[in-house]
């Protein structure tokens, strides 16, 4: 295995994940000094009933939390500026963001300017132009979240930032809170993990760092999606009340896989299969989480021909140490690969078709590629135009790439 | 655009009610048991004189002080640790993760694995107090239940484990 002759990396983030991990939050809060936290809910986060969860776990604490309920999907300055104007008015000291996507993506933003002045806004735009600590950030994050609330960026408007004072504090993950999402929403998110991690797990160079959590994030991933996706519609019986079961742990687990893997997209560029999915996601009705899945062992073949990723160390996280030394050598990155459609053919079955296996079966035409490919390449100059055409043939195909 | 609101946290009174009894009597036992048991006795032996314990939930209460005299008595100290000198804290988050103890769905080792509670003062010390409590949960406790209180759950003959129990539970039913 080659090792990387360089590295870097942080995570400052501490996480509970776990029964009663909301009520840490007042405590937690404390260690940070706060005492008067501003608690942003999105508008699904309130649809799904998870107001009355966190607002419990502040009881009998000596905190008087404020709650803004129904941050928009698309958030703007003047929501910032509405957001901002509440909590120096009411005096508020930390936030604490519960959902997923733009909540998150509001709150780091309202973070820089409660933290200083309004007008920081323009200055701290770019990267690491963020020059102190911001207040304290918390999130408990839904089933749905993608990981990326973990990394230390965060787009509004035209406004983007980069900093590693944007990344949270802290991160509960509460089985009250992820047992509210649909099928689609959970193998979004966990796909969307496990193509990042494994791009990540695969590097020519091995990282010291993200080596490690990338194999967690895809080994949390494969032991848990399907039983998860299995048992999601099976009721809660007497006994389920009082000790968690498996299904809501497995819950948990693949929502701290996708904290995880969305930690690993913030320290590794987007590999070639997330940039592919993005934009193919504009072509259909499926999200790039989804799509980011059909297309993996597509893009890690050709990654391996092509730059030489180790996709035969893939299958130990895959399928762990016994198969994998079992397994001739030469034969593990076909074994890997051989896993995930298996992972893919199961989603199919399991959805009723919902999860496609190919791009055909997605609604996608082999005529909108180029056009696609086309538009990539005008915003990202690096893009290999014949290598992800290759690789979406292939996928329209189901057919393995086996030269380039 | 969504709505603002101010909450104000409520207070748990039964979960408190039940704390305050469960560690209002435990303490009284934990006085009792120090007098009955050798195991315990021995264990207050290693803690020196004038210094008081104190067990207890954030941010409200109720708490569990007991200590030890100048002349080596174990007395309980009641529910406040309000205006007493306090030699080693045993601290709970917060209420709920106190349910969780008290209920015995968690041991205490358990307990501070998962950071729900934490300690101000000496390890060896409160290692002691931990051992104190967890033999007076087995004379307190049936055996089914004690066992998801404590660690290991002891060895002890039936009739240590029944005498000490008729002792203490009558003893700290009246209090002497």
């Amino acid at each position: 295995m080659s090792r990387t002759d360089y590295s870097d990396f942080l995570c400052p983030i501490k996480f509970c994940c776990g029964k009663l991990a909301l009520e840490t939050l007042p405590a937690e809060l404390r260690v940070y000094n706060a005492r008067k936290p501003l608690i942003l809910f999105s508008n699904k986060a309130v649809i799904n009933g998870l107001i009355d969860p966190v607002k419990q776990a502040f009881d009998d604490s000596e905190m008087v939390a404020g709650i803004y309920d129904g941050v928009p999907e698309s958030p703007t300055l003047s929501t910032i500026r509405e957001l901002s104007d509440i909590y120096i008015k009411n005096g508020h000291d930390a936030l604490i963001a519960v959902g997923s996507g733009s909540v998150m993506n509001l709150a780091k933003v309202l973070n820089i300017v409660v933290s200083g002045e309004p007008g920081d806004l323009k200055t701290c735009q770019g990267e690491d132009k963020i020059t102190k600590p911001l207040n304290p950030f918390f999130v408990v994050p839904e089933a749905s979240a993608t990981g990326l609330m973990a990394n230390g960026s965060a787009c509004i408007d035209n406004f983007s930032f980069t900093s590693r004072y944007l990344i949270p504090d802290y991160l509960a993950i509460d089985p009250r809170i992820v047992q509210q999402e649909t099928v689609g929403v959970i193998i979004d998110a966990a796909m969307r993990a496990l193509s990042s991690s494994s791009f990540a797990y695969t590097l020519p160079d091995t990282d010291y760092f993200i080596d490690p959590y990338a194999y967690l994030a895809i080994q949390t991933i494969c032991e848990n999606l399907i039983p998860v996706i299995e048992n999601a519609d099976s009721k809660k019986g007497f006994k389920d009340y009082l000790i968690m079961n498996d299904t809501e742990k497995g819950k948990m687990a693949l929502v701290t896989a996708s904290v995880i893997g969305g930690f690993i997209s913030f320290c590794q560029p987007a590999g070639i299969v997330m940039r592919l999915s993005e934009a193919l996601s504009e072509y259909c009705q499926l999200s790039s989480g989804i799509l980011a899945g059909l297309l993996l062992p597509y893009g890690l073949e050709y990654a391996m021909l092509k730059e030489g990723y180790q996709t035969e160390k893939l299958l130990l996280a895959l399928a762990g140490p016994d198969v994998y030394s079992r397994t001739p050598e030469n034969e593990r990155g076909k074994s890997a690969m051989g896993i995930l459609r298996d992972i893919q053919d199961k989603l199919f079955h399991l959805t009723d078709g919902y999860i496609p296996r190919t791009l055909a079966g997605a609604g996608i035409s082999e005529n909108q590629f180029s056009e696609m490919i086309e538009r990539m390449s005008q915003n990202d100059e690096g893009i290999d135009s014949k290598g992800c055409l290759s690789i979406l043939n292939h996928a329209r195909e189901g057919r393995p790439v086996s030269d380039i | 655009m969504g709505e603002y609101k101010t909450y104000r946290p409520k207070r748990k009174i039964l979960k408190w009610l039940y704390l305050y009894v469960f560690m209002w009597f435990t303490g009284r036992a934990i006085k009792i048991a120090a007098k009955v048991d050798d195991e315990v006795k021995k264990e207050f032996d290693s803690i020196p004189n004038n210094f008081n314990v104190a067990l207890e939930v954030l941010p409200y209460g109720p708490a569990l002080v007991v200590g030890k005299t100048e002349d080596g008595k174990v007395q309980y100290l009641g529910s406040s640790t309000k205006d007493k000198k306090i030699d080693l804290r045993m601290i709970v988050h917060n209420i709920e993760n106190a349910m969780q103890l008290f209920t015995f769905q968690e041991s205490t080792a358990i307990s501070f694995m998962r950071n729900r509670l934490y300690l101000d003062g000496e390890i060896p010390y409160a290692a002691a107090f931990v051992r104190v409590f967890d033999a007076v949960e087995v004379y307190l406790l049936p055996k089914i239940i004690a066992k998801l209180a404590v660690k290991r759950y002891p060895a002890w003959s039936l009739i240590r484990k029944l005498s000490g129990r008729v002792k203490i539970y009558l003893r700290a039913g009246i209090g002497v």
